[in-house]
């Protein structure tokens, strides 16, 4: 008999979480960005390094200014949603010589959750880039999703 | 002293002697054995035995009578002492007074001897003590004791249990873009075992202007099993507190007629759509449940579930809100209620065995 309001309980409980209805809320972000962080690269390799640039500017070419000389040792930006190629202009340091990134992927539409609805997530083919400041730049995760990954990593030697 | 206290214990220790006896003969003589050999004196048998009785009966009390008119006490006492029932009684009282009470006793004797005949006529068997005795050893005799004493076994309904999960119902309050409708049966296949069979159908319909409009609808079917927990207090009782595994196969086919993508950054604004998919999955169920007859022949009952995913052929990108059955179309498990309402159609009967020590 001492049970029962503990039984009870659990009843509700389980009716809620069985009657929950998803499409009410978005518990999900529906941003698909793709990830860039930056590693310095010292002794030839042999050691690598997260770093962060002082002043880092992005944007895309004929687009607003997504970061602004801010300190930053990743960025993360969306691919253009209505073509398969975008270009990215990349300026880690007042000093230093802007690099550009051109990036050719396939998207797809994507059903995140009931409530949120869909996105657009791609999947990288070819990322080309200058090497002005840049040394190299590796390529981690071709999905570009909305669990922020970082999907390339840019090496630097300084 | 000493005279007492080993007086005293002899009494304690013949006193536990005899209800040691008293003890040792109850559980030595089984029922199954009494029962034969009432059966052996019983219908025919008995009536004649009866007759018979009630003739000696009269018999003895006629002498019993004549006795007392010319004889002593002593002579009475005697015949008392013979008499099977209820004569000692009054034969104590007549001797106390034997010859002023002479007539009074012989009046009393023949009442009494008339009570007896009437007690013994519906059942009782008055044979003499010792050729009662003889009879019951000559039985144990011909029929030894049976190494263990028999089960019992009785015969309770099956048949098959046709109900309606009407929480579906109550689940379009909750959910409204969802519309369910699930009929369950099960038959009795043993005597803690049922097949469970569960059939339904859904439809879903969700349109906003922000995101997107989906239609779906589908069919799915479970199968399988449940066990019986309870343990009857009645032969008639049919209640169940059950726990069982169910195999669910559902197929649906969706469409979402038209969805909304933007993008701030890019000023994008893009609308697409899918056309119509048919898909099937496949999953599990954990079941754990009540049911209680609440009228003759009508069950009502809760029921709590775990379902997982086996396989959901549903393309990752756009998979469907609702798998009919399972739920939620974009989840690898799902917790379920249900509360059914049923009726037993009895097409048989199934045997229930309940061993002799209780444990059903």
């Amino acid at each position: 008999m001492k049970y029962i309001p503990g039984i009870i309980a659990l009843l509700l409980l389980v009716v809620f979480a069985a009657c929950e209805d998803e499409t009410k809320t978005c518990d999900q972000t529906l941003l698909a960005d793709l990830g860039i962080n930056f590693k310095k690269d010292s002794l030839n390799g042999y050691i690598n390094k997260d770093t962060t640039w002082p002043k880092v500017t992005l944007c895309a070419l004929d687009k607003d200014t997504i970061i602004s000389q801010e300190a930053r040792s990743s960025v993360y930006f969306s691919l253009d949603p209505l073509l398969d190629t975008c270009r990215y202009y990349l300026k880690l340091d007042s000093a230093a010589v802007a690099d550009t990134l051109t990036f050719r992927y396939t998207r797809t539409p994507h059903f995140v959750s009931p409530g949120c609805g869909f996105a657009t997530f791609s999947t990288l083919d070819t990322v080309i880039c200058t090497y002005h400041t840049i040394d190299s730049l590796h390529l981690n995760n071709r999905e570009v999703t909305s669990d922020n990954t970082q999907n390339i990593t840019l090496y630097f030697i300084y | 002293m000493i005279i007492h206290r080993t007086l005293l214990y002899t009494l304690f220790i013949s006193l536990f002697a005899v209800a040691a006896q008293a003890q040792v003969k109850k559980d030595t003589i089984p029922a199954p054995v009494k029962d034969t050999i009432h059966k052996a004196l019983s219908n025919a048998d008995l009536k004649t035995q009866a007759a018979k009785d009630s003739v000696s009966l009269k018999a003895r009390s006629a002498k019993d009578s004549a006795t007392l008119k010319g004889k002593s006490t002593t002579s009475f006492k005697a015949n008392s002492a013979n008499d099977t029932t209820g004569l000692k009684v009054k034969s104590a009282k007549d001797a106390a007074t034997p010859k002023a009470q002479n007539a009074n006793d012989r009046n009393t004797l023949k009442a009494s001897s008339q009570a007896t005949t009437f007690k013994a006529n519906p059942a009782k068997d008055s044979t003499s003590p010792k050729a009662r005795s003889a009879k019951d050893s000559a039985a144990l005799k011909a029929k030894p004791l049976p190494a263990k004493i028999a089960d019992s076994i009785y015969l309770s309904n099956g048949g098959i249990r046709i109900g309606l999960d009407i929480s579906r119902f109550a689940l379009l309050y909750f959910q409204p873009y969802r519309t369910d409708i699930t009929v369950q049966a099960d038959v009795r296949l043993g005597q803690k075992i049922y097949g469970a069979i569960e059939t339904g159908w859904n439809r879903t319909s969700h349109s906003t202007d922000t995101t997107y409009s989906y239609k779906g609808n589908g069919i799915y079917s479970t199968i399988g099993i449940d066990y019986d927990f309870m343990k009857k207090k009645e032969t008639t009782e049919q209640n169940m507190l059950y726990g069982g595994i169910r195999y669910g196969f559902a197929r649906t086919s969706y469409e979402v007629s038209n969805f909304i993508m933007t993008n701030d950054y890019w000023n994008a604004h893009i609308t697409g759509n899918y056309p119509n998919t048919s898909v099937t999955a496949h999953w599990i169920e954990l079941v754990f449940g009540l049911r209680v007859e609440a009228a003759k022949n009508l069950f009502l009952g809760w029921g709590v579930r775990e379902k997982i995913m086996i396989h959901n052929g549903a393309d990752k990108s756009h998979p469907p809100i609702v798998i009919p059955g399972f739920g939620s179309g974009t989840k690898n498990s799902q917790f379920d209620m249900t509360y059914t309402v049923s009726y037993m159609l009895p097409l048989y009967k199934v045997k229930v065995h309940v061993p002799r020590d209780g444990k059903k």
